[in-house]
């Protein structure tokens, strides 16, 4: 249900569904905040640490969604959030981590997951590189974000958007093709 | 590159976390909704506990000044519990 059904809407004159109890939507939303803790945090360790936070950060603030926006949208919010707030609470740029293992492991299918497996390890790591500001702007677009939804989220004109997304994928793409 | 590079990259990105980090996952959020319904719980105990003394003690002494003191702090309390549960909700 993660793409696709949204809890909330736009439309002023639809009336919004009750929010589901916290369980589900941790099911629902749950690679998504795992996506974005890790593209934050590298330690393994730390990220859990900041998944747990990310966590009640999102239970503290389910009382104030109003569904003008999507569920996934508020959650996504969240969890930048209070990512931004971890690591600069930690006073350093997250290291350049090692791949995270799991990656690596439990593959079902080795040859093809490998290769699914390392692609992904090194965009997150190529991620985890960029400025704090263009990996905002980079998580959205590869969550499946609209433009329009990043600059609402962002809370940026347009045009901001286009310039650190222009940048962001111009490192992006750098990194990826200069990997080992 | 490309929009087009950017939505394969994001199929890449977007792969659903193996079923044990999912269970992971789910009992960490467990956890952590336990232990936010338990200083929920705390905190309005807290409160409820802190309101109730201000209250006898101003009973035990009712004069004037007492009253607008229980009253200011009771009010501070309330206040305070409020904008705690708000700034959470950042």
């Amino acid at each position: 249900m993660e793409q696709g059904q949204s809890w909330g809407t736009d439309d002023p004159s639809i009336t919004a569904a009750p929010l589901p109890p916290f369980e589900r939507i941790v099911a629902d939303y749950g690679p998504l905040i795992t996506r974005i803790a890790a593209s934050y945090e590298a330690d393994p360790s730390l990220r859990e640490d900041l998944t747990q936070q990310i966590l009640l950060a999102v239970w503290q603030a389910l009382p104030s969604y109003r569904a003008d926006a999507s569920l996934k949208t508020f959650i996504a919010r969240v969890a930048q959030n209070r990512s931004i707030s971890f690591v600069t609470k930690q006073v350093r740029q997250p290291p350049v981590a090692e791949l995270p293992e799991k990656l690596e492991a439990d593959m079902p299918n080795p040859e093809e997951s490998a290769i699914e497996a390392s692609e992904r390890a090194s965009l997150l790591e190529a991620t985890r590189r960029l400025p704090l500001p263009q990996r905002q702007v980079i998580i959205l677009v590869l969550e499946g974000f609209s433009y329009p939804e990043i600059a609402d989220m962002l809370d940026i004109a347009p045009n901001a958007l286009a310039l650190r997304l222009s940048r962001a994928k111009g490192a992006l793409k750098s990194m990826l093709e200069h990997r080992p | 590159m490309s929009d087009f590079d950017l939505e394969r990259l994001g199929d890449v990105w977007r792969q659903q976390p193996d079923a044990a980090e999912m269970e992971r996952l789910q009992r960490t959020a467990a956890a952590v909704s336990r232990r936010a319904r338990y200083s929920q719980i705390v905190d309005v105990a807290a409160a409820v506990a802190i309101a109730g003394v201000v209250i006898s003690l101003v009973a035990s002494n009712p004069r004037g000044d007492a009253v607008l003191m229980g009253t200011a702090a009771i009010l501070v309390l309330l206040y305070s519990n409020f904008r705690q549960r708000k700034l959470r909700q950042v």
